[in-house]
């Protein structure tokens, strides 16, 4: 109870002190949304190539998800979890202990919220992925994502979110990769090593 | 137009070409500059190191001696930017305001007041390095600094175009710093020195022979390491080729 | 009192090291060309600085406003908000928040903030395992180092350092330095702490005060994992980090990937809300000072996003790596803000620059970092903390320099020594000019020798 006090005191002290220093009031800027010139489609394809993601066109759903069939073949030694109905894995998250437990996974399917053309990020959540932690620890990620959900830019994007709503959302563009060695460019960092938009 | 004509101490002593050609060529354009004889520098060393007591006091009596000029020329960029954008720690009278405006650095004065359109006397049928002085570059707006995402210019690639037969080209890196820095030469002078030496092999692998630039203690610099590290690279300050005395 | 950083010794060696050198000025060269790349495609990359500086002036001066929005969106929906006045007391609130859930081992993604603290020595101290989750980050603190960028803590090292460092602390093959074996040794081991960690510790980019919400920024996918997979989250924050709304956000991220790596977004742009069913999430938030800078006439220097393009393009940075500086923050933003952090200690470091303007000019948030190291020069010369002998320096420049009568006494002496001094003296190790340069080639005459022997018949010269 001592600590409580002691933090909301120093929460007051913080404030005033702000208060007392803050420089004299500036109105905030107008921000215009900005056109992103291009083809939204395009612009996401070749962003995502860019990132080292790789893109599968279909026709239909149901030719995206012929596709996972094709290519996805769960085995005893290749888990693939799927969040999606139209599609099945052989992993059943409900009976994971812990979020941890998906870090066996080779692969996670799910459904994009909506894509970004200046950018080539997927918005996906936890539901995407039947938790979040499957989609950060899978080998590799396959998400399907309908092309008439991709937005011109970050700034369309955001309009169509509302933040306070959420638990976690993430806007993930390629897979994971780092360059902290001699910048070398690395793709497969500590998350997925490959990530495959499939859109229909 | 009544024109004062100020030369840096370091030029004065170090490398008066470049006041004689900038002299010389005010007075081909058919002005009349007057040599501001009684002053002596513009405080920059001891505002570049902090010691603004001191600045001010040589600012003062600086500034005592330019009163009554429409344009007070000067062959450096960094002095410009000095009188322009750094006299602020004196006392703003009517007289250190009109100084604050009329001091002009000579490539902005040839560029933006007498609009030079031709050098009819100037010939250097050499390719040449163009190196823009951080100040000149950054603080006097006379060309785009690469990082800017702004229409390209140059006001001194511009006045050198006017020049017969020269072909005016850059280092790889653009408009790296070459090091020089004032007192930074002395106080860090690895730091310097690398990059110095980095600057003038960047133009010896892109093959020039020649480097030109608005500022002259950058040129004082990048030439003093071109000769220590054997490179035979010739530096002239940008009114010596526009007044056709660079041979 | 503190030991004096002195960045010109430190960093001179660094540019002896010819193979670092070189490599350091390499790769953050390349970041410094991707971002004029990327930067060019967006015609309105400048309007976007100006705004997104006057966003971050318009949050600063309404700071407690929407400190206390965010504080009030996050409680009510069962995050706890603490708040630190201090480096000391952040790391006690975090120890105390550990202990009470019993939390052996953690993994942590990069955070200048938290390091601001010292908070990981801190809590390795107590007896906690910290494991830092970033690979960079990971390869110094395994290295027991600091960082040497804000953005790629070992971009200082070479391959063979890191196979060195991950052989001696990982046990992997000592002969084989390929960066993608390296990345795949650091992936193994990270797996195996993350299934162990009892707790995740992150940092923020953004705090969006309207919707209560943490954003961050990241590429390895190392910072999501750790926010989301242990049972535990805390959340370091310094209190300059909030922006008013979401609209405001996505105009940050258009400018913080491209001006930091030149890429067009992180690999991973996350935002939470609340905590996941189970998990449990305390934020700390940081002042450290930062409520005492904001009255101070270098304010601004609170709207940096910590984006690191002002180091990619320093030429001293480039040349003589972030270890240099000794410090939390380095480059143009170190000069910029250490002396505030401790004035003696960092009295040396706005004198590591040339003046080039370059960082004020890529800064996608315009902190006018030129000026501000300026400001610093002198506030170290006004609070006397020994320089040179500046006492001594400064009279003789003062007395040298006041009139031109004394200038031409001193050009006349200076002339004659160049002139007839002999090389083997002129340009020995006594001349601090001569290590890198030979010295100037005196001319026949000054140019006010020139003008006076000429004056009265000038137009004989005009030719």
């Amino acid at each position: 109870m001592k600590k409580e006090n002691q933090t909301q005191s120093a929460r007051e002290r913080i404030l005033a002190r702000i208060r007392a220093n803050r420089p004299k009031s500036q109105a905030h800027p107008d921000v215009p949304v900005f056109a992103i010139a291009g083809d939204p489609l395009e612009n996401f394809v070749s962003h995502v190539e860019g990132f080292d993601g790789k893109i599968i066109k279909s026709a239909s759903r149901e030719e995206a998800v012929e596709w996972l069939k094709q290519n996805l073949r769960p085995t005893a030694d290749n888990l693939v979890l799927s969040a999606v109905a139209d599609f099945e894995g052989n992993v059943n998250p409900q009976h994971f202990e812990k979020p941890a437990d998906a870090e066996r996974l080779n692969a996670c399917v799910g459904e994009g919220i909506l894509g970004i053309g200046e950018t080539g990020s997927v918005l996906v959540a936890p539901e995407t992925f039947s938790g979040i932690a499957n989609g950060l620890f899978a080998e590799n990620l396959y998400l399907l994502l309908d092309k008439t959900k991709i937005v011109d830019g970050l700034q369309n994007a955001y309009a169509k979110m509302d933040l306070s709503k959420i638990q976690y959302t993430s806007l993930f563009s390629g897979p994971s990769a780092t360059a902290d060695i001699e910048a070398v460019h690395i793709t497969g960092a500590q998350g997925p090593v490959s990530l495959t938009v499939l859109l229909y | 137009m009544k024109i004062g004509f100020f030369v840096p101490c370091y030029i004065d002593a170090i490398a008066p070409q470049a006041a004689i050609s900038s002299f010389k060529l005010l007075r081909r354009l058919g002005f009349n500059p007057e040599f501001i004889e009684a002053a002596a520098c513009c405080g920059l060393p001891m505002k570049d190191m902090g010691y603004t007591h001191t600045a001010c006091k040589v600012e003062s009596s600086v500034a005592a001696e330019m009163a009554g000029y429409d344009y007070i020329v000067m062959p450096s960029g960094i002095c410009a930017d000095q009188f322009k954008n750094h006299f602020d720690d004196i006392p703003q009278t009517p007289e250190i305001e009109k100084i604050r405006h009329s001091a002009v650095d000579l490539v902005t004065f040839l560029h933006d007041i007498v609009k030079v359109d031709a050098l009819p006397w100037a010939s250097f049928p050499h390719r040449v390095a163009l190196h823009n002085g951080c100040h000149s570059l950054r603080y006097l707006n006379e060309a785009r600094p690469t990082e800017l995402m702004i229409p390209e210019f140059s006001k001194t690639a511009k006045l050198l175009s006017l020049v017969d037969g020269i072909e005016v080209g850059y280092a790889t890196r653009r408009d790296e710093c070459c090091g020089f820095g004032g007192t930074f030469a002395i106080w860090d002078k690895s730091c310097s020195g690398q990059q110095g030496l980095d600057k003038v092999n960047d133009y010896a692998r892109n093959g020039f022979k020649y480097v030109t630039s608005q500022d002259m203690s950058c040129l004082l610099h990048q030439s003093c390491v071109a000769r220590k590290f054997g490179l035979d690279i010739k530096f002239y300050y940008i009114a010596e080729i526009l007044n056709g005395d660079a041979k | 009192m503190s030991r004096q950083v002195n960045q010109v010794k430190l960093g001179a060696e660094f540019i002896a090291d010819t193979p670092h050198r070189e490599s350091n000025d390499r790769c953050l060269w390349a970041a410094r060309m991707r971002r004029d790349k990327v930067a060019s495609t967006l015609p309105e990359w400048e309007e976007m600085r100006d705004i997104a500086s006057g966003i971050k002036q318009h949050s600063l001066s309404h700071l407690d406003k929407y400190l206390e929005q965010f504080e009030a969106n996050l409680t009510s929906r069962g995050v706890k908000v603490h708040w630190a006045e201090t480096a000391a007391d952040h790391n006690d609130i975090v120890l105390d928040i550990l202990r009470s859930h019993g939390v052996a081992s953690l993994t942590k993604g990069k955070s200048m903030t938290m390091d601001e603290c010292s908070m990981r020595e801190y809590l390795e101290r107590n007896g906690i395992e910290v494991n830092e989750s970033d690979l960079g980050e990971r390869i110094q603190q395994l290295d027991n180092q600091r960082d040497s960028h804000i953005v790629m803590p070992a971009i200082h090292k070479l391959r063979t350092d890191v196979a060195r460092i991950f052989a001696e602390k990982l046990g992997s093959d000592p002969s084989n330095d390929d960066p993608t074996y390296l990345n795949s040794v650091m992936r193994a081991d990270m797996r195996k702490r993350y299934v162990k960690a009892d707790a995740g510790m992150i940092g923020c980019n953004y705090a969006v005060a309207e919707t209560g919400t943490i954003v961050m920024c990241s590429n390895e996918g190392d910072v999501d994992i750790c926010a989301t997979v242990p049972p535990l989250l805390i959340v370091t924050i310094g209190i300059e980090k909030v922006i008013p709304s979401q609209a405001d956000l996505p105009l940050f991220l258009r400018l913080l990937s491209r001006s930091s790596l030149g890429y067009d977004i992180t690999q991973y742009t996350s935002h939470i809300s609340a905590p996941a069913p189970g998990q449990e999430i305390h934020v700390v938030m940081l002042d450290n000072g930062r409520s005492e800078r904001l009255g101070q006439p270098y304010w601004e220097v609170l709207k940096c996003m910590r984006c690191g393009t002002c180091m990619n393009t320093c030429p001293v940075f480039r040349r003589t790596s972030g270890i240099s500086y000794d410090a939390n923050y380095m480059g143009p933003l170190g000069l910029a803000l250490m002396p505030s952090y401790d004035l003696h200690r960092y009295a040396r470091l706005p004198f590591s620059c040339t003046h080039c303007g370059s960082c004020g000019d890529v800064c996608p948030v315009k902190v006018p970092l030129p000026e501000l190291i300026f400001y610093w020069r002198e506030v170290v010369v006004a609070n006397r903390e020994s320089l040179f002998t500046h006492d001594i320096e400064e009279g003789v420049m003062g007395e040298v320099l006041k009139n031109s009568t004394n200038l031409q006494h001193a050009e006349r002496l200076g002339l004659w020594a160049l002139r007839h001094t002999p090389s083997a003296i002129a340009e020995s190790g006594l001349n601090p000019w001569a290590e890198w340069h030979r010295n100037p080639i005196p001319p026949e005459q000054t140019f006010r020798e020139w003008y006076n022997e000429n004056k009265s018949n000038l137009d004989e010269t005009d030719q």
